[in-house]
C-alpha cells in the first residue's frame, strides 16, 4: 500500500510540475511567479486536511484505546506542520514578488502563524510525555481542541479584511483559467496523495520506535 | 515586476517548497533505517 501509494504520489507531482511548466499560462499581472502559487495552495490544503485527519485519529483513540491511531494522529499533525511550513515560506516569496514584502500581520498570515504554533506546542509537549497512554489520551485532547484554529484560518480570509486572495466559495478574487484550475487540481491531488503516502510511512516508523524504546526497557530491567 | 525577476523568485519559490519536503522525506528515510 505503502509502496503503491509512494509511487502515485512521485507521478503525480512530476505530472503536476510539468502542467506548472508548460500547461498553465503566465498570469498576465504577476508573471512567472505566480506559478509558486499551484504547490502553495496544495500545501496549506494538505496542511489543513491533515490536522481535520488528526482529530478523526483522536476520536478513534477515544473510542478504541488502540495506541495504533495515537501514532496515525501524531504523526498527521508533524506532517501537516511541515505542509503548512512549506505553505507559509512559499506565500512568503510570493508576497515578496506580489506585496513587496515577505510579510504582513494580514488577518490570514496571523491566524495561519497561530495554528502553526499551536501545532508545534502540540509535537513538543506530546514528545514530552513518557507514558504512551497517558500521552495519546493528551495529544487526542489537545488535537480535537486545538483544530479550532483550524477553521479559524480558513474563514480568516472570508469574514475579516484581508489583502490575501480567496480562491473558493463567495468573493473569489483569482480568476483563475481552465488551465490554471486544472493544474491546481492536479496539484492538490498529488499532495494529497503525497500525504497519505507519508502519514503511513511517518507511523509506522513511530510503531517501530516505540517497540525498540519498550524492548530497550525491557533489557534495562534485567 | 520585470520577467526574470519574477523568474528568481518562482524558482526560489520551487526550491523552498521541494527543499523542505524532500528533507522531510529524508529525515523519514533515515529514521526508519534507524529503527528496522
Amino acid at each position: 500500500m505503502l509502496r503503491i501509494l509512494s509511487v502515485l504520489a512521485g507521478v503525480l507531482i512530476t505530472v503536476a510540475f510539468a502542467m506548472v511548466l508548460f500547461y498553465a499560462p503566465i498570469e498576465l499581472n504577476m508573471g512567472l511567479v505566480q506559478k509558486v502559487f499551484y504547490f502553495h495552495m496544495a500545501a496549506a490544503w494538505v496542511g489543513m486536511l491533515a490536522f481535520l485527519m488528526a482529530v478523526i485519529f483522536a476520536i478513534q483513540f477515544l473510542r478504541i484505546r488502540d495506541l495504533k491511531w495515537d501514532y496515525l494522529e501524531a504523526s498527521s499533525v508533524e506532517i501537516g506542520l511541515v505542509f503548512t511550513l512549506v505553505a507559509n515560506f512559499s506565500g512568503m516569496i510570493w508576497a515578496k514578488a506580489a506585496w513587496n514584502t515577505w510579510w504582513t500581520w494580514d488577518p490570514r498570515l496571523t491566524t495561519t502563524t497561530i495554528m502553526a504554533f499551536t501545532y508545534i506546542a502540540y509535537l513538543l509537549l506530546w514528545r514530552g510525555v513518557d507514558d504512551p497512554q497517558k500521552r495519546a489520551q493528551f495529544g487526542a485532547i489537545y488535537a480535537i481542541i486545538g483544530f479550532a484554529t483550524v477553521p479559524l484560518t480558513f474563514f480568516s480570509a472570508r469574514l475579516l479584511r484581508t489583502i490575501h486572495p480567496i480562491l473558493i466559495g463567495a468573493g473569489m478574487d483569482m480568476n483563475l483559467t481552465p488551465e490554471m484550475l486544472h493544474t491546481m487540481i492536479v496539484s492538490v491531488i498529488a499532495f494529497t496523495v503525497l500525504y497519505s503516502a507519508l502519514v503511513i510511512f511517518r507511523a509506522d516508523i513511530m510503531t517501530r520506535q516505540e517497540a525498540h524504546k519498550d524492548a530497550h526497557l525491557i533489557e534495562e530491567d534485567y | 515586476m520585470t520577467t526574470p525577476d519574477t523568474l528568481v523568485y518562482a524558482i526560489f519559490g520551487y526550491i523552498v517548497i521541494f527543499g523542505i519536503l524532500g528533507g522531510y522525506i529524508l529525515r523519514l528515510v533515515a529514521l526508519s533505517h534507524k529503527n528496522k
